[in-house]
């Protein structure tokens, strides 16, 4: 069902019956996701567009007189676009893209705030497509003091208007009537009479861009090149100078008739809303509303700090703490399901281990993330629907506007404190692409949960033994924020040299504090969940069966018994050959665990990836890693917290040490080289160890956020991400190892 | 702050005039500083009875004049 592509054949198959297709339109804040959901139930499929990281949000609307598509379009203030991204509204209107053009627009429209919100419908009137409104959260303008007469808006629109409560689902029956209505009754929006340098303007325009080969430009798309300063509708224009001059001269004719071509079409469109909204809207005076007293305390510079931090401590800790039981439970349901799969298949041990420790752990590795990510998108709705997110957007938003994020940011960057998967997920929050871009690679940064191990490891073996617990608690904090010190400045200099896109004014409305409802919020987190499962789930999980793959191949009989023979000669030492027999004869006893995970040692390290570790030893040898570091730390690309079983299996200490394992950090403490010039040397020297922990600060380790990251935006970002990251990784290592050694 | 004051024009040498004044920036409204965030930055603006938010880099292509008492 998710597979099925949303993008039908647009006009081609003639015979298949097309469903109409209706397009909500709209300012953000309008509650036009609420109202898309209640249409649609969860009959949704959410993709991207083609060639750009925008959501496409489409869905099925059942009606007795036949099925309706509808495309939930991104929300926006105007029709003003300077990046590919924000045409998507326009391309979409124009039948671009290879969509099909819309046959209804739906216009959602803020009671509140009327005026404003019907800007952009004057500006789609110019598409000539038909049309209907619904008036939404009109309770709330009521409560406002503003008053609307919705049949004397109707009739100066020309289009059938709807009053609707779509939080509260009232008024849904009267717009999927007046839906199907107005498809077979087509009504158009009045258009704005363009003065004369306008018009002129933009007919030298439409015949400029015909000459520049942009083939027919619409009068609405003219409009856009006319009046936003470097229109992404001529990103595809070779002959730029050609082109500035022909918008330069319209500007000039704009400006000889007394208009600022800056902001001319706001006001002119004003001026006709002015006169068709006369005696429409009657607002009994201003009257407090009740956001502002509430806003008074949560925008307070000392109260407001302090509930921003208690929200975001609760947020930070049920993604850190509370999540943990239920990703306890998913991980022993693993376990048993594992230890039941084992027995059958009996003497096939290529395909219990695949089976085993490929697909089962590779689908526990994907379920373990769902509790996050379910918590993490419960509190984003919650704080979303309460209204809560603009203001602490706006608390913030100075802390990252100087690298290029905005307050935005915040949530998804600490909840990849938790995990970068849900934090990646939740930048969907910021409709700006450039940060949302941003925020996307600045993620994988933040100290997420699974660095923890390695840490607690490596800071109790050899920082706190010679320190003291004071100097490891302080060593555990400063991991935390090595990450982050990186990223922010990275960001800048992403944003300043390298991201060719241009920056949105971070514009915020503050919305009407509202009390949220279940159904939304539930809504929200089976989308999310049900999406990175389907979308991002399976590369996981493909990834986790590679990565077992080249860990298990080649499997050499012949090196098992060797490596047995080996084991029994050398503890012979003292015993008879018959007591060895029999304690081997008891796989339960110590000696026969002691053999197998010498077995597992020898066959790990000549598998491909233990080939592969020795052969790029070299390569990490300025950081001071021998190969058993180098095996740990190529085995937990796919995930980092596999490094503590991978060092176990090296160790021979099989998988199943934990961080906190004393023989572990027996073996650690003791670890001397073996070959080359340092031999006899200790292995983990306390640049080594740092070297390490900052490695695994910075390194891409994590196929999964690989995998939602290319999910989010595209493959090649994912790539970008990734070898950024693990050359930052490797440079801070030597760096740290080279100087360490040497002071 | 607190002030109201009078919007005379948007500056046309902003690639973000037209989206200013999307927003109802318009010349001949009233606006209003509302409160600055925490950090000085951004500042909430009300104009037209909806309280917006931007940051000052933005709001300074909006000139206005002072509204004589």
């Amino acid at each position: 069902m998710s597979a099925v592509p949303a993008a039908q054949p647009a006009e081609s198959g003639r015979k298949s019956i097309k469903r109409p297709l209706v397009a909500l339109v709209g300012n953000p804040n309008t509650g036009k996701s609420t109202l898309f959901n209640r249409l649609t139930g969860l009959r949704q499929h959410i993709a991207n567009y083609p060639g750009i990281t925008v959501e496409k949000k489409s869905g099925l609307l059942r009606l007795p007189g036949g099925d309706i598509d509808i495309l939930d379009l991104p929300g926006c203030y105007s029709l003003t676009a300077v990046s590919r991204d924000e045409r998507v509204v326009m391309d979409v209107l124009g039948g671009r893209l290879g969509l099909r053009r819309p046959d209804l627009l739906v216009f959602v429209v803020d009671a509140t705030n009327l005026k404003r919100n019907l800007l952009l419908v004057s500006q789609c009137a110019e598409l000539g497509i038909p049309a209907l409104m619904v008036l939404n959260q009109c309770d709330a303008a009521k409560r406002n003091g503003i008053r609307i007469d919705a049949a004397l808006l109707s009739k100066r629109l020309g289009i059938e208007v709807i009053e609707t409560v779509a939080t509260r689902g009232r008024g849904l029956e009267d717009l999927k009537k007046a839906i199907p209505a107005a498809l077979e009754k087509p009504s158009l929006l009045p258009r704005i009479e363009w003065p004369e340098c306008v018009q002129h303007s933009c007919v030298s325009l439409c015949k400029g861009l015909r000459d520049l080969g942009q083939g027919e430009v619409s009068q609405a798309e003219a409009l856009r090149v006319l009046f936003d300063s470097d229109s992404a509708f001529t990103c595809d224009v070779r002959d730029k100078v050609c082109l500035k001059q022909m918008v330069d001269d319209a500007h000039r004719e704009i400006r000889s008739s007394g208009l600022n071509p800056g902001s001319a079409e706001a006001v002119l469109h004003y001026r006709h809303l002015e006169s068709l909204l006369n005696g429409v809207i009657q607002s009994s005076g201003p009257v407090a509303r009740s956001q502002d007293s509430i806003d008074a305390l949560l925008l307070h510079r000392v109260w407001g700090t302090l509930i921003f931090l208690g929200v975001m401590y609760v947020v930070f800790q049920s993604l850190y703490s509370w999540a943990g039981p239920l990703m306890d439970l998913i991980d022993s349901a693993t376990g048993a399901a594992q230890d039941i799969a084992r027995p059958l298949f009996d003497g096939m041990p290529v395909l219990e281990s695949l089976v085993c420790d490929g697909i089962i752990a590779g689908v526990g590795g994907v379920l373990i993330f769902l509790p996050q990510i379910l918590i993490l998108f419960f509190f984003i709705a919650l704080l979303e629907d309460t209204g809560y997110m603009a203001r602490a957007a706006f608390l913030v938003d100075k802390l990252f506007s100087w690298c290029g994020l905005n307050g935005r940011s915040f949530v998804p960057l600490l909840s990849s404190y938790a995990c970068a998967i849900p934090g990646v997920m939740a930048a969907r929050t910021l409709s700006d692409p450039k940060a949302r871009l941003t925020t996307i690679l600045m993620a994988p940064f933040m100290s997420c949960s699974a660095r923890l191990p390695v840490y607690i490891l490596l800071i109790g073996t050899f920082i706190e033994p010679v320190y003291g617990p004071i100097a490891a608690g302080w060593a555990l904090f400063a991991m935390h924020f090595v990450g982050l010190a990186l990223a922010l400045p990275l960001a800048w200099v992403l944003n300043k040299f390298f991201l060719n896109l241009k920056p949105q004014p971070f514009i915020l409305e503050m919305p009407a504090y509202r009390v949220p409802t279940l159904r939304n919020i539930f809504h929200r987190m089976w989308e999310r969940g049900r999406e990175f499962v389907v979308r991002a789930g399976t590369v996981i999980l493909a990834f986790s069966v590679i990565i077992w793959s080249l860990l298990y191949f080649p499997r050499d009989q012949a090196l098992e018994d060797k490596t047995t023979q080996e084991f029994v000669a050398k503890a012979e030492a003292g015993t008879t050959p018959e007591a060895i027999q029999a304690q081997l004869a008891d796989p339960e006893s110590q000696l026969s665990l002691r053999l197998a995970h010498r077995i597992e040692s020898a066959q790990i390290e000549q598998s491909f990836l233990g080939r592969f570790g020795h052969a790029v030893q070299p390569v990490f040898d300025p950081a001071g890693f021998d190969w058993k570091i180098t095996v740990g730390v190529l085995s937990s690309f796919p995930a980092r917290e596999v490094i503590i079983a991978t060092l176990g299996i090296i160790y021979n200490l099989g998988a199943d040490v934990s961080e906190g394992s004393e023989d572990l950090r027996t073996v650690l403490l003791n670890e001397k080289w073996t070959s080359g010039a340092r031999l006899g040397q200790p292995v983990y020297t306390m640049p080594v160890v740092i070297g390490i922990m900052v490695f695994f600060a910075l390194c891409m380790q994590c196929g999964a956020t690989v995998a939602i990251i290319a999910r989010e935006l595209d493959w090649r970002w994912a790539t970008f991400s990734f070898f950024v990251m693990t050359a930052l990784a490797w440079l801070s290592a030597v760096v740290i190892y080279q100087i360490g050694s040497r002071l | 702050m607190g002030a109201a004051a009078k919007i005379e024009e948007v500056s046309t040498v902003s690639d973000r005039a037209g989206r200013i004044a999307a927003l109802g920036f318009i010349p001949g409204r009233v606006v209003k500083v509302t409160r600055h965030a925490p950090l000085g930055d951004p500042i909430s603006v009300e104009v037209d009875g909806q309280e917006i938010s931007l940051r000052r880099a933005e709001a300074a292509i909006i000139h206005i004049e002072e509204i004589a008492k």
